[in-house]
């Protein structure tokens, strides 16, 4: 039940970041085939391809964190047995989820005090913008505590295999 | 903020992922110093809200669409028809592979894993044992972020507010140079260690494979021409050549079809959130650093040291390799660079020509042990061991080390071409 919900809320979240992709793309294509092609440039489609990798780059970064695609540094944790291979995941897995529950606070916070600031040539206001950052960082930290959880059950059962 | 960063230093090594310690580090400076945490989110996001660095997505996808369009195939084969007549012949093709391939792709990391997995099947299937050919692949990979267009150069450009147009175009020689000091050392190695040969197929066999790889060789110019005359900006040159390449893999070679492309573009959006989750938290790291004012001080501390740019730019260049060693190559620009650029532009170096001897230093970064990108790919594809590749790489090693000190020493050899081109 709560994995179906899960692999239902992941491929919700894949549909949008390719969409929002999609749509960056041909923010750009638009205006080069509108200035060049018709001499009429466009006022809006710079300032929604920008908005719309800002929420690319935070898909982008829960889709990584899914995947576990995120950069860090194996060299010591490589050269541990499982069990202080496990510790190290799961110290990694809790710095993500602290980094994200400060990110997820002070994200509602500018979301909020956004809420009604209005963007340059756009409909929506700025709030729209950073809903995002509130969004991917409780999305991520999640990820992160799926990790936690598996490294942790790792650690008990290479404990029991050593004794 | 010394202490935050030594903290953050030893805490890298111990495996968290990169872009949350730099959150942190980030955050715990602002808490120490009194600045509202609400400047994270804004950071953070704001950083991404940039048109020119919109081009680094787009430049994974092209890389990404190329990489599945057959392309690298008909590449690879051209290059063999050029070159492959030489002793150690597929070592010299896999340079000129990866040269031809620089022109499309921004990053090492796709050229080892995309272009190299083909490199490396061609070169077992010769003879050659998986070392040498897993270490030509990841030394000539490196050509691909100095060849434009380049990722670390877009990043580079955008965070140290210099032209990305001018570091395209500056790349350009750096880039072949690389390639003439690796086809040197492959042939001296090639003589000592007896690499197989073949006689040349002829020119009939290069045109055949000049015309099957025809539209693929046209891409770097369907790119570049448009960013160089001026038409185009970066940010919409990349956007017109994932276009290209994309009816390039759809109707002329026909190698995937509408289906695929939503996995593709999920797959650039993935490798996109790795590189700006790195790019933001480095962005609110570096407005740390320099409320800091570390800059300065580090920069006062060095021209007191010497205020020749010469000494300054060794100075750099060795921190840099080091650095390179055991730091991932993006995020070490990204942090170094609010520290670093302000001394270079005090000394009045050129910006482009630091930004090139910046980028070449963490590519060379990427081939060495203990924390190397391309190496970590090029091993898993070829199935050697770390180590041994490491070792196997170290001759082409030296041959980038000529490189980076020639462009050091010679500002012309990087500035030449901007200024030729775009009359600043």
């Amino acid at each position: 039940m709560l994995s179906s919900v899960a692999s239902r809320l992941n491929s919700g979240i894949d549909a949008l970041a390719v969409a929002t992709f999609t749509g960056m793309f041909l923010c750009v294509i638009v205006q080069v085939v509108l200035r060049y092609g018709f001499d009429r440039p466009l006022v809006w489609s710079d300032e929604l391809g920008r908005y719309l990798f800002v929420w690319c780059a935070f898909l982008g970064w829960i889709v990584a964190a899914r995947r576990r695609a995120h950069l860090s540094i194996t060299l010591v944790s490589d050269k541990l047995g499982p069990r202080g291979q496990a510790m190290f995941a799961l110290t990694g897995a809790v710095t993500t989820i602290v980094f994200c529950a400060i990110l997820a606070w002070y994200g509602l916070q500018i979301t909020w005090r956004n809420a009604d600031i209005d963007t340059v040539a756009l409909f929506f206001t700025f709030g729209v913008v950073y809903a995002i950052v509130p969004v991917a960082a409780v999305a991520v930290g999640l990820a992160a505590l799926v990790d936690a959880l598996a490294a942790l059950r790792r650690w008990g059962s290479a404990e029991g295999g050593a004794a | 903020m010394a202490a935050i960063l030594a903290a953050w230093f030893v805490s890298l090594f111990l495996g968290p992922s990169l872009y949350a310690l730099m959150g942190l580090a980030g955050f715990a400076f602002l808490v120490l110093s009194g600045i509202p945490g609400i400047v994270i989110p804004q950071k953070i996001a704001m950083a991404a809200n940039s048109f020119p660095l919109l081009a680094a997505p787009l430049f994974i996808l092209m890389g990404n669409v190329m990489n599945s369009s057959g392309i690298t195939y008909r590449i690879f084969d051209f290059a063999k028809a050029v070159v492959g007549w030489m002793r150690g012949g597929l070592c010299q093709a896999n340079i000129l592979g990866s040269v031809i391939f620089a022109g499309m792709s921004g990053s090492a990391v796709a050229d080892a894993a995309g272009l190299g997995t083909v490199e490396i099947e061609a070169m077992k299937r010769d003879g050659y044992d998986g070392e040498t050919a897993a270490a030509i692949t990841a030394a000539s990979a490196t050509i691909g972020p100095i060849i434009p267009p380049s990722l670390p150069m877009i990043v580079y450009g955008v965070s140290a507010e210099t032209s990305i147009g001018a570091l395209f175009i500056a790349g350009v020689i750096p880039g072949l140079l690389m390639a003439v000091a690796l086809m040197v050392m492959v042939r001296s190695l090639a003589i000592r260690r007896g690499f197989p040969r073949h006689p040349f197929e002829g020119w009939k066999a290069v045109w055949r494979a000049f015309r099957r790889a025809f539209w693929a060789l046209l891409a770097p110019f369907v790119l570049l021409g448009g960013m160089f005359s001026g038409v185009f900006t970066p940010t919409e040159a990349a956007a017109v050549a994932v276009v290209y390449a994309l009816v390039l893999g759809l109707y002329v070679y026909r190698e995937f079809t509408w289906k695929e492309l939503p996995k593709l573009i999920l797959a650039t959006v993935e490798t996109t959130g790795v590189v700006m989750a790195l790019v933001m938290t480095a962005s609110l790291l570096g407005y740390c650093l320099t409320v800091a004012r570390i800059p300065q001080e580090f920069g006062g501390w060095l021209t007191a040291l010497s205020s020749n740019p010469l000494v300054f730019l060794v100075i750099v260049n060795v921190l840099l390799l080091v650095v390179g060693c055991f730091m991932e190559a993006l995020a070490a620009m990204l942090v170094l660079i609010p520290i670093l650029v302000p001394t270079a532009m005090k000394l009045g170096i050129d910006p482009v020509q630091f930004g090139i001897v910046f980028v070449l230093n963490l590519m060379i970064g990427t081939i060495t042990p203990p924390v190397g990108v391309v190496l970590f790919v090029t091993a898993k594809v070829a199935g050697v061991p770390f180590d041994r590749l490491a070792r196997a790489t170290m001759p082409y090693l030296w041959a980038l080390i000529a490189v980076l000190a020639l462009i050091t020493v010679w500002p012309a050899v990087t500035t030449f071409l901007p200024h030729l081109l775009l009359e600043k």
